[in-house]
């Protein structure tokens, strides 16, 4: 789920760690920021993302995070069966709010 | 006021209190344990530079040194070691949950004691403190059994061990240390909590509403002080005294020594070109008694009329030059004898090869 979420912010275009933890704070889905960092180093060594070091105007070098073409491929079956998951709860999720009206 | 460190975290210099040092170093090494081989080291190498960054953003306050607060707002921020070694082992299910929030702790796993000595609770030098924490046991019930034994065996050889223990025996004094000691496991919350108490003053001896241990305790205190200025006092007056005499003496060989020198000279001299050799090399052992006796009278006006105690460092100074001295001492008389056996010898060995 919160890999979903960091290839989604990285398909926006590249980023370093602080920026997807300040992304992920504002939909209010990392509770912990530590768990982020096993993720990315265990998706590097799978070889959905790829990282470069890039220098910064303030303060030393980051770590600048982007998708590799095996990410994308992978971005795009997490994203489909997501659809999935999304539509079927949606259906039966409209189904009990429109039972639910009706009463 | 608190002593401060420089430490160096991805490449910048921050100034840290020490006991928020000890709570950062300590959650740094179980995410060390959390996270294990080269894929742990490189998540540590990211995982610390976010806690520069998190720093960088407490200093933009103003301050200037991290303090125990800061460290427990990144701890809180990251996520405690057991809470990111849950979501480390559930790798490879791309639906896993989010980690539950912060409030789950595992159960506490069995842990192994290890024996320090308990400077909290001494007596002494809190080795049956340790002893009785190492063991489960009440210490105030150890002591007496201690003491019962002690009688029995006419003392001494309790003494000896008692004193053999306490040299060997370390004694707890980081937070990790005193939760070795009491067998508590080694986590995030139990080393803040003692990092806090460690920081506040220990306290007193806890009234659990039993009136006689208590007393058996303060008992135990209160004798252990008076044996041990007992102990100080005579131990102060023979180095005091034995200080005195020994520079008292010394005196009296220079006095002597510079009094009588030429006749002593003479009295020494082996060859005539040599005499002044042989009195450095005496002048060097006064010397060299002489320093041992100052620091006896020093130790001994140290214990009595708690003059100030001198620094490690000049001790190893002391000790160095006493060395020094020795030497010295011993090549210019061995250098004399030498001589003397050099010039002597040729003669000697020259004589039968002469008359053969």
């Amino acid at each position: 789920m919160l890999e979903f979420c960091v290839l989604l912010i990285l398909r926006r275009g590249d980023a370093y760690a602080s920026e997807m933890i300040a992304r992920l704070k504002d939909a209010h889905l990392i509770v912990m920021e530590g768990t982020l960092y096993p993720l990315l180093t265990r998706l590097k060594n799978d070889g959905l993302l790829s990282y470069r070091w890039e220098e910064s105007s303030q303060g030393p070098p980051r770590k600048y995070y982007s998708i590799t073409p095996v990410g994308h491929q992978f971005l795009e079956q997490l994203q489909s069966s997501w659809d999935e998951i999304a539509s079927a709860v949606n259906i039966l999720n409209d189904d009990y709010h429109s039972k639910f009206s009706s009463q | 006021m608190k002593k401060t460190f420089s430490v160096n975290i991805n490449g910048r210099i921050y100034h840290i209190d020490e006991d928020a040092y000890t709570l950062l170093q300590n959650y740094l090494s179980q995410l060390r344990a959390t996270f294990p081989g080269e894929e742990g080291k490189e998540i540590l190498v990211d995982i610390e530079s976010r806690i520069s960054e998190l720093f960088d953003e407490r200093m933009a306050g103003g301050a200037t040194v991290i303090v125990i607060e800061n460290v427990n707002d990144v701890i809180e921020t990251m996520g405690r070691p057991e809470e990111l070694g849950e979501d480390a082992g559930e790798f490879g299910s791309p639906s896993a949950p989010p980690p539950p929030p912060s409030g789950t702790m595992p159960p506490p796993l069995p842990v192994s004691k290890k024996l320090y000595r308990d400077e909290r609770h001494k007596v002494f030098g809190g080795v049956l403190a340790g002893l009785g924490q190492y063991m489960n046991w009440d210490v105030t019930v150890l002591r007496i059994l201690v003491v019962i034994l002690a009688v029995c065996t006419y003392f001494w050889p309790c003494v000896l061990i008692y004193l053999v223990a306490w040299l060997v025996i370390p004694v707890a004094r980081t937070p990790r240390q005193i939760l070795e000691m009491q067998g508590q496991p080694v986590n995030l919350g139990t080393v803040g909590q003692t990092v806090i108490d460690a920081t506040t003053p220990p306290p007193a001896p806890v009234p659990d509403g039993n009136d006689f241990v208590n007393f058996i305790n303060n008992a135990f205190l209160i004798i252990g002080k008076c044996i041990l200025g007992f102990l100080a006092f005579i131990g102060g007056l023979s180095a005091l005294v034995t200080g005195i005499v020994a520079l008292v003496i010394i005196a009296g060989m220079i006095c002597l020594f510079t009094a009588d020198a030429p006749g002593l000279l003479d009295s020494l001299d082996i060859s005539l070109s040599t005499p002044y050799l042989e009195g450095w090399g005496i002048t060097l052992v006064l010397f060299a008694v002489a320093l041992p006796a100052l620091a006896f009278f020093w130790a001994g006006c140290a214990v009595i009329f708690k003059a100030p105690t001198v620094s490690k460092s000049v001790i190893i100074a002391g000790i160095v030059i006493e060395i020094l001295l020795i030497v010295g001492a011993c090549v210019l008389l061995n250098f004399e004898s030498g001589r003397f056996i050099s010039a002597v010898l040729p003669v000697g060995t020259m004589l039968p090869s002469a008359m053969a």
